[in-house]
């Protein structure tokens, strides 16, 4: 009896561990990763700061860049990024190539989506507060970058694709099926979006950055520069009254995406700011790079030159790091050790190595940038009266006051003779000359040649041209880690001029001030100003066209191209003017680099079509799949 | 328990009134032995003269003697669990009788959730199969499942030892959820399918599957797949009873591929070349087709069989069974010891001192021991341990048979025979050509070893108290169960050497040399070394209570509560899969009925798991039923005696399944977050060095998410009729909902850096399984069984969570769950003209997908004018059929014994993966189907087998497509079994061992309209078959 009262108790006591069931189910140890952990201690949520800002574009990574997206570059068909494949008309609804929506793959480091980078903008906005070692000012500052950040992946996705969703906070993860399913909302609501968060941002962000660990981060001078760029957008001609394109292109309501009116006033906004701008950089010690490094020992005697100093000028201004000019570097730069860095495929080979793969030089600027470059008068080579425009293909001796960028005593085109400094410090090309390796080496760029197409390798310059510009001087080519980092400059101080001369030009027509803003640019190229240069009746082949607001118009997209050539500039440039039909549609060109003989070298073949199809190709395509998720999605025209 | 006190104390009195009798009267003496329908001899069992009290009950060796007064004396036979016989005595001094297990027996006890009903009370839907058809000349229990019970669908897709388990699923796949197995539970502890592979029938005194919401609610969230519940053997109070079983078997490959030989490979190749590029240079000269032909220098003109060269026609297992059964008034034992020997076919290499050949050898030792402690208190214990000893070739023997199809026949022979250079070498001069790189399956099949030990070691307490003294029928058992698993693996190689054999000019003429390609190594590498190890606990308390009023109300009740934890014990190494699973809860049961007529029942499982969100935590699933016996009805009784048996039944009710992801996805409530992901973080500062690392979310923490829900509806027909039929058939719809999938159609504009998961999958299964059995008994030595079952399991999916695709074709609603998708081939393009005027396929124009006149020409099923991955469309059957069968006959002739099952499955679909088996490829093999039956110039079939040759890959025609779509149906001859009863002689009635020989046949021949290989592998159809095998065993009872 006793025995089985003890079962009894047994059972009892069976039952009443229930009640302390849940402690049996509880088995996760504290302390498992949660993400509320970042936003402990100031340390740690570093990592959620550094994550909003992982998401910026990679620039200087060759297979995720969008450097490569225009027609300045080419490269052998095998070498092919994406970015080329979609100029060449390979874009597909069903997976998109290059696409900031999705995010995309590539060699070396590809593109996170920049929805993901709203979101974790939006998650530091919300949790900064729970800091415990932050003050608030500190928290207010963070809070600012994310905001700043979360604009400019808005514009971003912007410019590549037109009306996009606004996401600005966070969806909880238990949202409907009908809160995910976003809108598109009209252009005109996206500018205004992502300039008030810009502004909203502005005033709990520093002046400056100081200090050298910080730089990188956004200050008021770069949010009130990418402002500028933001309202220059929603003043250019895609976005500004796009009936032309978009007249049927509109949302569920039957609302225009685009709005179909030209709207002056957007200059007006865009002249300001840009004012704004160019006050806050200036304030801050920005100016225009000039070099003033010694010169290097293999120059010391050619300094003197004026034309050899402009060439460093130009060159220097892009890959000196943290110069004077940069007002927003990317302080994340694909490190020097690998081989998907920019400089790597353009890198020209050690003339004294007898490797053949010492380097790969197969990065190449097309015939058509080495013809947008002006001629040493500052003018355009058609409009340069002085420049042989018609023979320019024919074959010249080099004379000896061109020793400073070709070889005297050799022949090569005319084409490259009696360019402007910048062309000679952005592009190299057969019997010129470059300086790298700590020497100036000449180019010899024939098939066979030691520059030219040696083996039966894929790394060669299928145009016969180099590209010197993204190539730091320094940086050496036989081991990847020999090349010098800088920051790829996402804006910097000549940008902001042209914005401004462009922007003003459009509002109130040829002015002083728009002059005087290309010719701070000009001044730095080595060459005369825009009034010297058009006014010349004896070399303008039309005199004055800086008078008229259609032709400084001309001039200042001209000098923009120039300047600003290789950045990643141009793909967004051609199509806010709406000349991509004029620039995307033909085939690109080169020298013919299969052939070792003079006069058969400079002959101009095709090394590639590009392809781009008006309205359609002015705004990439929303994958199918998303299309699918979000029947609310409405997609491009034309995709 | 109550059946076993029941026959030892009848036994003990009716010996003592016989023996009394015997001595008093003139009488004749008719003796003879009971055994069941296999032969089995029953002890216990009660033998009454009718009309009278006389009587007797069998011994423990099943043997009886007893008086009778009169010739015209009936004998009753009567059992628990079998059909009573009567038999008249007439002048037969001996009487052997065989009782047929019954099924409409009142007394009959039916294995139910944590207890047992009568069989004639169950509501749920239970399908309980005979051990006996579960005894199968295989090593692998799962093997034996295919059709032999209602409501189970299962198929086999590889032979090879060790890896042969067989798939399956209780009333079909019904969830896309992670989890879709059913729950197997041995003697009530969880166990694994390789567990349940590896028991032995012997052993198993119960083999049951639970299918519907009564059946399973108690299970809770455990039981919606459905629930497998294996019992072991007790011990029975007697003397022992030995039985020893031995069986030896030869298994071969139940079809063989057969492949192109070296000259017609050879003269295909080059054909293949020029087929696609006429200037193609020929990769092999008429020399070497003409000396392969006419079988020169074998090094230099091989033609290798690669099937042969690597594997054995057959391989030879052995078995071994002894178990001892006895004990008396206080104890009861089971004891087993059990054996086995299994081999695979592969080759060993002659100079390898190692083997690379599968040899698995098993033995488990299993003891059951009850102890009565008190007249109402009993302990018992079990214990079962199982310990493998693995060895075999270091990549697994499938992989090898799928080599046979990577290397052809006349490349290189699988070895160099040496020369005067090499012949004092320590190493095999593997074969190879060129450069190396090639595939010489020999080579890997012979170069190392890998062997593992495992150790499965079962341990169960348990206590009964019957607590009648509180109020009668109340009972009280609580259990507590052990199960661990460890393995340790170690894996052994060398390096092998290849040798290539080069061509060289020589003034005399080409000189063919040796060279080496690779240098291998002569020794062993170091062995990489795998050890794993987990363990079970469970702990099980119950309250039972069954009682009668008044003849006619009997009222059950039934409470219990139960933890579990399973625990990786060696191995995790994420902070999630390291942890404990926990389960725990209460369940019950609540039973009615009325005069064995009208049934209702109850059931419900109260259920936490360890995964979900403290408020999801625990989950409530209910079930009723309803049953009503017919043919207990007095009008039917009266007017209708030919039925037996008839009963309807309904139940209905929910169960929960909470495998809904892998154990290393587990706590939904948790995010996962990598706090320090290099991948996303980010520089600042002048010198690119002040770095810090982003984050990156792999999965979002989500409170609501919980287990899947199975509403569950069963309506089941029992008939018999005349005694002799049996029909059972069950009718049922399932609803699942709340099925744990990714939702997918959240847009990217949500920024999520992970897929969001929730419970929002539905899937609707209907079905039927019907069973039926036929036993007829001749006479005293003619005895025939006949039995068919059939089960049909349909779904649909109706929520997937998927976007809202423009092209409908691409919607998996409404189809079913193992639906596939793939493209529609209308024939292969006839010439140029075909291809420019048909859409562009897989960008075939522009890139390197090119294709040509006699390649396949897909359907544009969007009409885009372009065929790419959004003209996919479901074709075919699901690749689960939704019908499996089988059907078969025992018959029993005096001391002989004959019994043959077939068994077969349909509305099942696979794809030939063209990929695998595209010859000349990489200068694969070729099967001898595609030589025969290609297109080519000379012969444009729009419909041969095989699509214009190429010695490259060909995407446009590996698409998953109607191409490569083929039936999975099939009938196979499951098993055929021969037996012969060694007769006793006279005189030594009590002292002789029953003998019993047999043979066996399994897997002999099939049907099918595919006959490249074995239909049941499917798409698999490059690994290791599943075997043929032939077998010899005998039996002793003692």
């Amino acid at each position: 009896m006793n025995f089985n009262k003890k079962f009894i108790v047994l059972i009892i006591c069976s039952i009443s561990i229930l009640t302390s069931c849940e402690e049996y189910l509880d088995i996760v140890p504290d302390g498992t990763q949660e993400l509320r952990l970042l936003f402990n201690r100031k340390e740690t949520a570093y990592n959620a700061l550094a994550n909003s800002y992982s998401y910026l574009p990679q620039n200087d990574g060759t297979y995720a860049s969008y450097v490569l997206m225009s027609d300045e570059l080419a490269v052998p068909v095998p070498k092919e990024p994406d970015a080329i494949r979609l100029m060449k008309g390979q874009q597909t609804v069903s997976s998109p190539l290059m696409g900031y929506w999705t995010g995309y793959g590539a060699i070396g480091r590809g593109q996170g989506s920049l929805w993901e980078g709203i979101r974790s903008c939006n998650i530091l906005i919300e949790n900064i507060d729970l800091v415990v070692d932050m003050n608030q000012s500190e928290k207010n500052q963070w809070k600012a970058e994310a905001k700043f950040l979360k604009a400019y992946y808005h514009f971003l996705l912007l410019t590549n694709y037109g009306p996009i969703p606004i996401i600005d906070v966070n969806l909880p993860i238990s949202a409907s099926d009908e809160q995910v399913r976003v809108k598109r909302e009209t252009v005109d609501d996206c500018f205004t979006y992502i300039v008030k968060t810009i502004d909203a941002s502005i005033n709990d962000l520093p002046v400056k950055i100081i200090g050298n660990n910080d730089v990188g981060r956004v200050d008021q001078v770069i949010a009130k520069a990418i402002k500028a760029k933001v309202l220059l957008f929603n003043a250019s001609p895609l976005f500004n009254g796009n009936s032309e394109f978009y007249s049927n292109f509109v949302n569920s309501n039957g609302e225009h995406f685009f709005n179909q009116t030209y709207d002056e006033s957007k200059w007006d906004l865009a002249v300001k700011a840009t004012k704004e701008a160019l006050d806050a950089a200036l304030a801050q010690g920005s100016s225009i790079y000039y070099y003033t490094g010694a010169a290097p020992l293999f120059d010391t005697n050619n300094f003197q030159f004026k034309l050899v100093r402009d060439q460093y000028n130009h060159r220097f201004s892009i890959t000196d790091p943290w110069n004077s000019e940069l007002i927003w570097g990317n302080s994340n730069p694909v490190t020097n050790g690998q081989f998907w860095q920019i400089q790597s495929p353009a890198m020209m080979k050690n003339p004294t190595s007898s490797s053949v793969e010492a380097s790969w030089q197969w990065l190449a600027p097309t015939l058509r940038i080495a013809e947008t470059y002006y001629t040493k008068n500052g003018l355009p080579i058609d409009q340069d009266l002085s420049f042989d425009y018609n023979d320019r293909y024919g074959v010249t001796n080099i004379a000896f006051n061109q020793r400073f960028y070709a070889q005297f005593g050799n022949r090569t085109a005319k084409l490259n003779l009696n360019r402007e400094a910048r062309f000679y410090a952005s592009i190299g090309f057969d019997r010129g000359i470059i300086r790298t390796w700590g020497s100036i080496w000449n180019l010899k760029m024939r098939k066979s040649e030691i520059h030219g197409r040696i083996a039966n390798t894929g790394d060669y310059l299928v145009t016969g041209y180099a590209l010197k510009k993204l190539v730091h001087q320094d940086s050496e080519g036989d081991a990847y880690n020999k090349a010098v980092t800088y920051p790829w400059p996402m804006i910097r101080l000549s940008d902001l001029y042209l914005m401004y001369a462009e922007a003003l030009n459009e509002l109130s027509g040829p002015s002083t001030e728009v002059y005087n803003a290309l010719n701070i640019i000009r001044e730095r190229a080595g060459i005369p100003t825009v009034q010297e240069a058009w006014s010349n009746v004896a070399l303008a082949a039309t005199p004055n066209k800086h008078t008229s607001k259609e032709g400084l118009r001309e001039i200042i997209q001209q000098e923009r191209m120039i300047e600003l050539a290789f950045e990643g500039h141009r793909y967004y440039d051609i199509r806010r003017w709406k000349l991509a039909d004029k620039y995307f549609t033909t085939p690109i060109q080169g020298w013919s680099v299969d052939e070792d003989s003079e006069a058969n070298y400079y002959r101009i073949m095709s090394v590639g079509q590009r392809s781009f199809s008006t309205p359609r190709d002015y705004f990439q395509p929303i994958s199918f799949t998303e299309l699918s998720r979000n029947p609310n999605l409405i997609q491009n025209p034309g995709w | 328990m109550k059946k076993s006190r029941f026959n030892f104390l009848k036994l003990l009195q009716v010996f003592l009134i016989s023996f009394t009798i015997s001595s008093l009267s003139q009488t004749v003496i008719v003796s003879g032995e009971v055994t069941d329908s296999l032969g089995n001899l029953l002890p216990g069992v009660s033998i009454l003269v009718e009309g009278t009290t006389n009587g007797t009950t069998t011994d423990f060796d099943g043997k009886y003697a007893i008086n009778i007064k009169t010739p015209n004396a009936i004998l009753v036979f009567s059992y628990l669990g079998f059909e009573t016989q009567k038999i008249k005595v007439l002048d037969q001094k001996k009487i052997n009788v065989i009782l047929k297990e019954g099924s409409d027996q009142l007394e009959e006890i039916q294995i139910v959730a944590f207890s047992k009903q009568k069989k004639n009370s169950v509501i749920g839907s239970i399908t309980t199969v005979k051990v006996t058809d579960l005894k199968q000349p295989t090593a692998n229990l799962t093997n034996s499942l295919a059709g032999q019970i209602s409501g189970l669908i299962s198929y086999q897709r590889s032979g090879e030892p060790g890896q042969d388990n067989a798939a399956f699923f209780i009333r079909g796949v019904t969830t896309f959820g992670f989890n879709n197995s059913p729950l197997i539970l041995l003697d009530g502890l969880q166990i694994t399918s390789d567990d349940l592979a590896r028991l032995e029938p012997d052993n198993i005194a119960s083999f049951s599957i639970m299918k519907d919401a009564t059946a399973t609610s108690l299970y809770g969230a455990r039981g919606a797949n459905g629930v497998v519940l294996v019992t072991t053997k007790e011990g029975k109070k007697g003397k022992a009873r030995v039985s020893v079983r031995y069986e030896n078997s030869i298994s071969s490959p139940s079809k063989v591929n057969s492949f192109l030989g070296a000259v017609d490979y050879m003269e295909l190749y080059n054909r293949a070349e020029r087929s696609r590029d006429q200037s193609a240079n020929l990769l092999y000269s008429k020399q070497k087709i003409e000396g392969t032909r006419n079988g020169l220098d074998p090094n230099l003109y091989p033609d290798i069989n690669w099937h042969k060269e690597l594997f054995n026609d057959f391989a030879i297992n052995r078995r071994f069974n002894a178990n001892i059964n006895g004990g008396g008034e206080v104890a009861q034992y089971y004891l087993s010891v059990t054996s086995a020997n299994e081999k695979g076919l592969l080759k060993v290499d002659p100079l390898n001192n190692f083997n690379n050949n599968i040899d698995i050898n098993r033995s488990n030792l299993r003891a059951n021991i009850n102890i009565n402690l008190t007249k109402t208190t009993k302990v018992s214990a079990k214990f079962y341990s199982l310990f493998e000893r693995y060895n075999g070739p270091i990549v697994s023997a499938s992989d090898i048979f799928r080599q046979v199809a990577q290397a052809n026949p006349a490349n290189f022979p699988k070895v160099f025979e040496t020369d005067e250079i090499t012949q004092f070498f320590n190493h095999t001069l593997f074969g190879n050509k060129g450069n190396g790189g090639f595939p010489n399956p020999y080579a890997e099949s012979v170069k190392g070893f890998r062997d593992r030990f495992a150790n499965t070691t079962l341990a169960q307490f348990q206590v009964n108290q019957d607590l009648s003294f509180i109020t009668e029928g109340l009972k009280l058992r609580a259990m507590a169960s052990v199960r661990t698993y460890t393995e340790n693996q170690n894996e052994r190689s060398f390096t092998p050497f290849f040798y290539g054999l080069s061509e060289i000019e020589t003034p005399t003429g080409i000189v063919n040399t040796l060279y080496q390609i690779q240098e291998g190594t002569e020794f062993l590498n170091n062995p990489t070394v795998n050890n794993y190890g987990n363990s079970n606990f469970y702990y099980e308390g119950v309250l039972e209570y069954n009682r009668n009023f008044s003849e006619k109300h009997e009222i059950g009740g039934l409470l219990v509560t139960y933890f579990q934890e399973a625990l990786n014990t060696i191995g995790g190494n994420t902070a999630f899969s390291t942890l404990p699973s926990r389960n725990m809860g209460v369940s019950g049961r609540a039973s009615y009925s009325y005069d064995s007529r009208y049934f209702g029942e109850f059931n419900f499982g109260y259920n936490g798991s360890e995964k979900f969100a403290e408020k999801n935590r625990f989950g409530f699933f209910p079930s009723i039923g309803i049953g009503w016996i017919i043919s207990n009805e007095p009008y039917i009784q009266k007017n209708i005696p030919s039925i037996n048996m008839l009963k309807i039944r309904y139940t209905y009710g929910l169960v929960g399944n909470d495998g809904i992801s892998s154990p290393s996805d587990r706590f939904f409530y948790l995010s996962d977050v990598n706090l320090n992901n290099g991948g996303t973080g980010y520089t600042f500062g002048t010198d690119y060095n002040n770095y810090y690392n982003g984050f990156i979310i792999n999965r979002y923490a989500n409170e609501n998410v919980t287990w899947e829900v199975a509403t569950k509806s069963n309506i089941g027909l029992e008939l018999g009729l005349f005694k002799k039929i049996n029909l059972i058939a069950d009718f049922f719809t399932e609803y699942r909902r709340n099925i744990y999938m990714e939702r997918q159609y959240i847009p990217e504009t949500s920024g999520l850096t992970t897929v969001i998961s929730s419970n929002i999958g539905e899937v609707k299964t209907n079905g039927i399984d019907i069973s039926l059995d036929y036993n007829h008994a001749f006479s005293g030595d003619f005895y025939i069984t006949a039995r068919g079952n059939f089960t049909y399991s349909t779904n649909k999916i109706l929520v997937n969570g998927e976007p809202e695709f423009q092209n409908k074709n691409l919607s998996r609603i409404g189809y079913p769950v193992n639906q596939q998708w793939g493209y529609i081939a209308e024939r292969l393009f006839v010439d140029q003209e075909d291809i420019n005027n048909s859409p562009e396929q897989f960008n075939g124009f522009s890139t390197s997908n090119s294709y040509l006149p006699g390649d396949i020409k897909y359907k544009d099923v969007n009409n885009d004018g372009v065929i790419n991955e959004l003209d996919q469309t479901p074709i075919g059957k699901p690749n689960v059929p939704e019908i499996v069968y089988g059907f078969g006959f025992s018959a029993v002739y005096k001391n002989f014994d004959f019994s043959v099952f077939m068994q077969g499955v349909a509305r099942s679909s696979f794809f030939i993966n063209p990929g695998e088996i595209s010859p000349f490829v990489n200068e694969r093999n070729a099967l001898s189907i595609i030589a025969d039956n290609h297109w080519s110039e000379n012969n444009p079939n729009p419909n041969a087998f095989w699509p214009r040759l190429s010695t490259y890959q060909i995407v446009n025609n590996e698409k998953p497509s109607t191409w490569w779509l083929r039936d999975g149906d099939f009938l196979r001859l499951k098993s055929v079994e021969f037996g012969y009863t060694i007769p006793e002689k006279a005189g030594k009635l009590f002292t002789t061992a029953k003998t019993r020989l047999y043979f066996t046949g399994l897997n002999l021949f099939h049907f099918s309209k595919f006959d490249l290989w074995d239909p049941e592998m499917a798409g698999n159809g490059l690994g290791y078959p599943p075997q043929r095998v032939v077998n010899l065993g005998i039996q002793i009872n003692f």
